[in-house]
């Protein structure tokens, strides 16, 4: 994940609570040095509205739950835990599976994630998809900005994530798991596009973010402000 | 350079959210390192040296030393003065510029950690580099890092470059503490210098661009156009680029594009792979099966894709996407459009681009447009990028043409 600048409404250090307002800077991709201004709102379990489908239950190219090596992998975790793990059961499993953190690989599909456990946020919400859909959750990848509250700062980094569906909404699973690091107080989400199209075309449809990515987020304030 | 691939390629690479700066700053250094990386030798003397059947010859500086032939190539080393020796090689077999960059840095470090009787403690790029030396793309590398645990810490300093010469890669790494003009010269030298045998089927037009994230230089792409006896051009695209992507860690992307174009600017085929860090992402080609349709083969990421494209959609070649940005600066219509195979964002389908003039203010500017993906471009007056550049979010990618030789036909 990337850094975005970030900056907080000036004179304003009370502490955040719940979900949080801010203003996106996001530039106009062919011109650069321009750019426009959004209002946004990040949340704790911020998703995206449409409804689930098919497509989130079936194995894709991207999320490809039927190759040898997550069927691999889905034998270990229904040893650990059993037909049918919670969301929290599956991030666990993820987070403990891609062993090497590392920000060496562009966007690798489920089934090099199992085989290598390696990678980043992207491989970290790409192969949660994949052991969701599996078990029988109906799952997305979702990308945006995640909002990382530290002690005495704040961070954005452009991010990648998972939405589960619940049987009443999506609900945000972050395989990576920000919250696990002692320095960070709370993160917040805010989806800008769910993985559409996950064939071989999966790189176009990423491209989408090219107009929603900010170059900044500023005047952070919590949202009832 | 139409570049669409490029674009594809470059966005590919932004999106995955993983660029950063993350160079040492040299500020930070204390006193005796800055006065170490200060030591130049300002006398070098240069030797022609040739491997033994005489087919490449090259000018080498300092003293020569050790010589001899490996699978795939050949090295040499010198004495510049600095306490390691000067180490250049020369790869005869296909190899991939920036993958190789990052794999003799690796050499080096291991090396030096291992003479030094440790492993490496901490580790940071120092300096990163990309250009041309007369007509030859290059990549620059160097780290700082330390072995051993304080306070018997020692410092080590591992400088690479590598450059895509012809049909052959030469590089020279050198892995010690200053003499980093002395390096740069004695590399600039070899590479200016190589004599080798000449190509079957030369190259009537070649350019080579530098691709920058922000202000930091990260890779170059190199185009070949050549023509065979029925008057269809062969266009050979290599891009290699180094980003890094958090701290003490770089991540190095290569790929290559051959494609065949009639005169008129028809894509005939086109073979395209590429790998990140050594490791094969795509290897795909487009061709006409005997039917006419277009069959999409090969793999992604080691997962086999076969695809047809209806036979009726016909996209443009490199040739042709030039010859589209050509007519429209010279006519009055306000944007062209035209299909394209771009493997690096959809190798199943023909995608349609277009182009739209953008050029009160600056000459032939015009917004490079293809499904969700824009960028700004500048043309010349045969429909070739000059420089272009893309936003995506806080990373700005540019591209922009700083070598060519010969002319479109």
């Amino acid at each position: 994940m990337f850094e975005i600048p970030v900056e907080r409404v000036a004179g304003d250090n009370a502490p955040l609570s719940g979900a949080v307002s801010a203003m996106l800077d996001v530039p106009d991709p062919a011109h650069i040095g321009t750019s426009r201004q959004v209002a946004a709102v990040f949340g704790e379990n911020k998703t995206m509205q449409s409804p689930p489908d098919s497509r989130h239950t079936a194995a894709s190219f991207v999320v490809d739950y039927d190759e040898p090596a997550v069927e691999q992998l889905l034998l270990e975790l229904r040893t650990q835990y059993g037909d049918r793990p919670t969301v929290s059961e599956l991030t666990d499993f993820v987070f403990a599976h891609i062993e090497d953190k590392n920000y060496l690989r562009d966007f690798d599909l489920a089934s090099r994630v199992a085989a290598s456990g390696a990678g980043d946020c992207t491989e970290h919400a790409v192969l949660l998809t994949a052991l969701a859909r599996a078990t029988g959750h109906s799952a997305r990848i979702a990308i945006g900005v995640l909002l990382l509250e530290y002690e005495d700062d704040i961070g954005a980094y452009g991010h990648a994530w998972t939405e589960i569906y619940d049987g009443d909404s999506w609900q945000l699973a972050d395989a990576t798991k920000p919250q696990s690091e002692d320095i960070v107080i709370r993160p917040r989400y805010l989806p800008m596009i769910t993985l559409d199209d996950e064939g071989p075309g999966y790189t176009l449809d990423f491209m989408r973010l090219q107009r929603l990515q900010p170059s900044k987020v500023s005047q952070i304030a919590n949202a009832s402000h | 350079m139409p570049r669409l691939q490029l674009i594809a390629l470059l966005t590919a690479t932004l999106l995955a959210f993983t660029a950063a700066a993350v160079q040492a700053q040299q500020d930070d250094w204390p006193d005796w390192l800055n006065k170490a990386m200060a030591k130049e030798n300002k006398r070098l003397k240069y030797k022609e040296v040739s491997t033994e059947d005489e087919q490449y010859s090259f000018r080498m500086a300092g003293k020569p030393g050790d010589s001899g032939a490996f699978e795939g190539g050949y090295y040499w080393e010198s004495d510049i003065k600095g306490e390691a020796v000067l180490e250049c090689y020369i790869f005869t077999e296909p190899s991939d510029l920036a993958a190789l960059a990052s794999n003799l840095t690796e050499l080096g470090i291991e090396a030096q950690a291992e003479a030094n009787g440790g492993s490496v403690a901490t580790r940071s790029v120092a300096h990163l580099d990309a250009g041309v030396i007369n007509g030859a793309p290059f990549l620059a590398i160097e780290w700082v890092y330390t072995m051993g645990e304080a306070p018997n810490a020692l410092v080590g300093y591992s400088k690479v470059r590598a450059a895509r010469n012809g049909n052959i890669i030469q590089a020279c790494a050198h892995n010690f503490t200053g003499y980093r003009d002395t390096f740069a010269k004695a590399f600039e030298e070899f590479v200016n210098s190589a004599q080798q045998p000449a190509s079957d089927m030369p190259a009537y037009y070649e350019e080579v661009a530098l691709m920058r994230l922000g202000e930091q230089n990260i890779g170059v792409a190199h185009s070949a156009f050549r023509m065979d006896d029925d008057g269809d051009t062969q266009i050979i695209t290599q891009t290699a680029s180094i980003v890094p992507v958090a701290p003490g860690v770089i991540s190095s992307d290569d790929a290559t594009t051959t494609s065949w174009s009639t005169a008129d600017g028809l894509l005939i085929n086109s073979y395209s792979a590429s790998a990140q860090n050594g490791e094969l992402s795509h290897n795909l080609q487009l061709r006409r099966d005997d039917e006419d349709n277009w069959q999409v083969t090969g793999e992604m990421q080691g997962k086999p894709i076969t695809a047809t494209i209806d036979s009726t959609l016909q996209p443009q070649s490199d040739i042709g996407q030039m010859q589209t940005a050509a007519a429209l600066f010279a006519g009055e219509e306000q944007q062209a459009t035209f299909l394209a195979w771009l493997p690096d964002a959809d190798p199943t389908k023909m995608l349609e681009g277009s182009i739209t003039r953008d050029d009160g203010d600056v000459a032939k500017q015009g917004t490079l447009t293809v499904g969700p993906l824009s960028m700004s471009a500048r043309f010349d007056e045969s429909g070739s990028v000059v420089s272009a550049g893309i936003n995506i979010g806080a990373a700005v990618m540019t591209l922009e043409r700083i070598w060519k030789n010969g002319e479109l036909r």
